[in-house]
């Protein structure tokens, strides 16, 4: 009987020992699969903040050539009094109603670039508000904000990134609208100081001449003047239709709204000049409209 | 009490066993932790392959254009509507393994063309781990984004 006392208080002990490191091996396992699946996270946290940087700058361009394009077609304006079927006057007789262009690309694609942001946006991915800046020099697009891109799971992780982007666009809008600018600018100069109507028109098809010649290949300049609106040929005010056509081929992937669908479609800038002796004619008008992204 | 030689062999087997038994319970627990270790070190790999996978794949440009764009408009417009250098260049990123590369459309409103590049490694490929991101399409006010998804097996 005495010696089955050591051999229970040493099986006891060998219990206890095993016990030991099988309690020890469930705490590290458990432990070990916690901090996998939070590195997991992490790694799944970092990974989607460098897909989202590879997202922005797609969303960008995107945004960039709906913003060129609707605002080509309206004559530089998303929503303007004088306008006429959404194409902006530029000039009625002295008022110049010339485009800030950079201005106007920047709000329309900032609001376009919204809606991509909210949809990227999820329970996890917040993006702060962008301030574009387009750069018509450079032919750039940068967007930047005050705060950071964060991608956050607040028990776990938190990864912030600097939200500067910038892209390269295409520079056909800028010329464009360069070449608009120059055609307002040479008809104040012409038109204005012509002494009849048949003169006015003479000198409209001239300037469109000189503009194609100068941009020959490149675009093509088409000015369209409509009947006399004036009570004379020497009281005269007519209106003109101004259209820039880009003669690269180059088309980029849209949605017509007149046409509610996604397809390739080229650059085409128009606008309307009212310009005479008689200033008493009031230009047909309707306003227009903004697009509603 | 005199013990014979069978008893001491008897008793030196028994604790051979008992020593045996005594070090596989230490053992085991160890082994089966170490096990344990490498599949979640794998199981965490597979999942940052698959995502590292697919930002090389949307970091690169075709003919200058970059592969997200690509996609993008051969989804919506179907330009380009031959895709297949996308397959070799999965290929490239991702050898010997197969891989199942496709858009999940959310919603059927907007029309779209088919997007699904499937590995030719083995015709029993069963790809497990996915990596999912938004892909940016042409603006559109139904529809912005699409899952763009890419399983490795």
């Amino acid at each position: 009987m005495k010696g089955i006392v050591p051999l229970i208080a040493g099986f006891v002990l060998v219990t206890i020992f095993v016990e030991a490191i099988y309690l020890s091996v469930f705490v590290s396992r458990t432990e070990i699969t916690t901090r996998v699946l939070v590195e997991k996270e992490i790694f799944s946290a970092i990974n989607k903040m460098e897909f989202v940087k590879r997202e922005i700058p797609v969303a960008m361009q995107y945004s960039f050539d709906q913003a060129a394009y609707d605002l080509a077609n309206r004559g530089g304006y998303m929503a303007t009094e004088t306008s006429y079927n959404c194409i902006a006057y530029w000039k009625v007789f002295s008022q110049d109603y010339t485009p800030d262009f950079a201005t106007n690309i920047n709000n329309n694609f900032l609001k376009i670039f919204s809606k991509y942001t909210s949809a990227m946006s999820d329970s996890t991915l917040t993006f702060p508000n962008f301030k574009p800046t387009v750069d018509i020099d450079s032919n750039s697009i940068t967007i930047s904000a005050a705060s950071n891109i964060i991608v956050e799971n607040p028990d776990i992780y938190t990864v912030k990134n600097n939200p500067t982007f910038s892209i390269n666009v295409d520079p056909t809008i800028f010329t464009m609208f360069g070449i608009g600018k120059e055609f307002v600018q040479t008809e104040s100069e012409q038109v204005s100081s012509a002494s009849s109507y048949s003169d006015a028109l003479q000198k409209t098809i001239s300037i469109q001449d000189q503009l194609n010649s100068k941009y020959q290949n490149q675009f093509t300049i088409v000015a369209q003047p409509e009947n006399n609106l004036g009570t004379s040929d020497n009281t005269f005010a007519f209106r003109t239709l101004v259209t820039i056509i880009d003669n690269s081929n180059k088309k980029y992937p849209v949605y017509d709204f007149s046409q509610n669908k996604n397809d390739y479609k080229a650059l085409q800038l128009s606008f309307y000049i009212i310009d005479g002796k008689d200033s008493s004619i009031t230009p047909q008008t309707s306003f227009c409209q903004e697009i509603k992204y | 009490m005199k013990i014979g030689k069978k008893g001491i062999i008897e008793s030196l087997i028994g604790l051979v066993i008992i020593g045996i038994g005594l070090i596989m319970a230490v053992v085991v627990p160890f082994f089966y932790l170490h096990i344990h270790i490498v599949d979640l070190i794998q199981f965490d790999g597979k999942y940052n392959n698959a995502d590292l996978s697919l930002l090389t794949l949307l970091s690169l440009k075709n003919d200058g254009k970059p592969i997200p764009q690509i996609l993008a408009e051969h989804y919506v417009l179907n330009n380009p509507s031959d895709i297949s250098f996308v397959n070799s260049t999965l290929k490239k990123i991702i050898p010997d393994r197969c891989f199942l590369f496709s858009i999940n459309p959310q919603n059927i409103s907007v029309p779209a063309y088919s997007l699904i590049i499937k590995s030719d490694i083995k015709a029993e490929c069963s790809p497990d781990t996915a990596s999912q991101t938004k892909l940016i399409l042409p603006y559109n006010p139904k529809k912005l984004t699409e899952t763009l998804e890419l399983s490795v097996s």
